[in-house]
């Protein structure tokens, strides 16, 4: 996966001149994209099933775990399906995520200045 | 005294459905395959009550029932309080009783009504089971379509359902005895590992039903445990020659005997379907299994206490059955 996503920064900076940083995020966005169509096509799980951890650290393992919990709750309804357990399985890295960077970037002013 | 002896209970006709991988493995002999997982419905779940509707209303066909004909419907299934037999069992006007030992379900439900049926006081009854990997995926692991990764331990719900009809009519084959087992705790806690955590169970309902019946292990031509898997099932033969010293040599285990090792099930099938779907498709099937003994393993856990750090307790429940030739 790691490859992959190298190969659309370079592919990025290359075609549409961004700079590196914005080319990362290009790519990110890229990646969650297909991540999440191959989990709606129902071809993503067995893809894991194979590339194992390779395919599903960081970002895709976010998507597919978002859009899998998606598609599971459809049917519950766009409240109390979608809307309360679309975060199901990606809610505690997102939540703790949000908090360390919080306390991170205070100790990073901190320190820094 | 936790075993039985049954003289006049007997097993009248089965129908069995298959799930789409099931189709594909080792078992044939199946009433009816489907190849969808949804049945002709909306939801996984929904699938699973369609399921067992199929079942009753073909068992009540086959023998020209009426609903009237039957005086107890008895079953369970995996999912939360146990929906699936409630929602199937509305459609029917028989009285219903729901029983819930996770996968050892089928052999609770048979003891249950052969009780009933030895007592006098119902001559036909249908015990009824059945699972389901999609809903029983959402209900304890995982979103359907979430892909994830599981050591070679894990074990795969199977698809399907099975009915049969218990009756005080003579036919060939012979409810002679059950016991129902204890529920034990060896303090694990992997919901991967369901081989381990039920094996124990399983060796303690085998033992306890041969003290009582006053056999060996050797006097059934086949020992058929629920779903302990490939890797439960060795461990069943090592801890039952340790703690009880003696080899039980003639165990298959049903949750192993239905997948192709190519189908890459990990340690085999799990779920309430699968002993009864091996008992009926594979070894009432073969003229060489006279005495058999079922034993049901299911593990008592749910998601909730287990996120609270409890331990799985486990139970078997164990039904001796016997070919008339």
């Amino acid at each position: 996966m790691g490859i992959i996503s190298e190969g659309l920064i370079n592919l990025y900076m290359m075609i549409f001149g961004y700079s590196r940083v914005d080319s990362m995020s290009v790519a990110c966005l890229t990646v969650i994209l297909i991540t999440s169509m191959l989990t709606a096509f129902g071809v993503f799980d067995n893809l894991v099933e194979k590339g194992k951890c390779g395919l599903i650290i960081p970002t895709t393992g976010f998507a597919h775990s978002m859009a899998s919990a998606t598609i599971d709750y459809k049917k519950d309804g766009f409240i109390k399906g979608i809307g309360s357990n679309a975060f199901k399985l990606a809610g505690s890295a997102i939540l703790y995520g949000v908090v360390a960077a919080f306390f991170f970037c205070i100790l990073g002013v901190v320190i820094n200045g | 005294m936790a075993s039985v002896k049954f003289d006049n209970v007997y097993l009248d006709s089965h129908f069995v459905i298959g799930g789409p991988k099931e189709k594909n493995g080792k078992l044939d002999n199946f009433d009816l395959t489907i190849d969808d997982y949804y049945y002709e419905s909306k939801t996984v779940e929904q699938a699973e009550v369609n399921m067992q509707k199929t079942v009753i209303n073909n068992l009540l066909s086959k023998k020209n029932y009426q609903d009237t004909d039957i005086d107890y419907l008895i079953g369970g299934d995996l999912l939360n309080q146990i929906c699936a037999t409630s929602y199937s069992a509305r459609n029917f006007a028989i009285p219903f009783i729901g029983v819930y030992a996770a996968c050892a379900t089928f052999p609770l439900s048979l003891f249950h009504g052969a009780n009933l049926i030895e007592s006098g006081n119902a001559h036909n009854i249908i015990c009824l089971t059945s699972s389901h990997s999609l809903s029983a995926e959402r209900q304890y692991r995982y979103p359907i379509e979430y892909g994830n990764t599981k050591p070679n331990t894990a074990t795969c719900t199977a698809t399907g359902a099975v009915g049969v009809i218990l009756t005080n009519q003579k036919t060939k084959i012979k409810i002679k005895s059950a016991t129902v087992g204890k529920v034990i705790d060896m303090g694990i806690k992997d919901v991967n590992h369901m081989g381990a955590v039920m094996a124990p169970a399983c060796a303690d309902t085998i033992y306890n039903h041969l003290k009582n019946m006053n056999k060996t292990p050797s006097e059934y031509d086949v020992i058929l445990s629920g779903d302990l898997g490939k890797v439960g099932v060795s461990i069943l033969k090592e801890y039952y020659e340790k703690v009880y010293n003696q080899k039980l040599l003639n165990v298959i285990d049903a949750g192993s005997s239905i997948y192709l090792d190519s189908q890459n099930m990990y340690a085999g099938g799990s779920g309430p379907v699968c002993l009864p779907m091996v008992l009926v498709c594979k070894i009432l099937q073969n003229p060489k299994y006279h005495r058999v003994l079922i034993v049901g393993t299911g593990s008592l856990h749910t998601p909730v206490l287990l996120n609270q750090s409890e331990t799985i307790p486990s139970v078997a429940h164990a039904v001796e059955i016997e070919v008339l030739s």
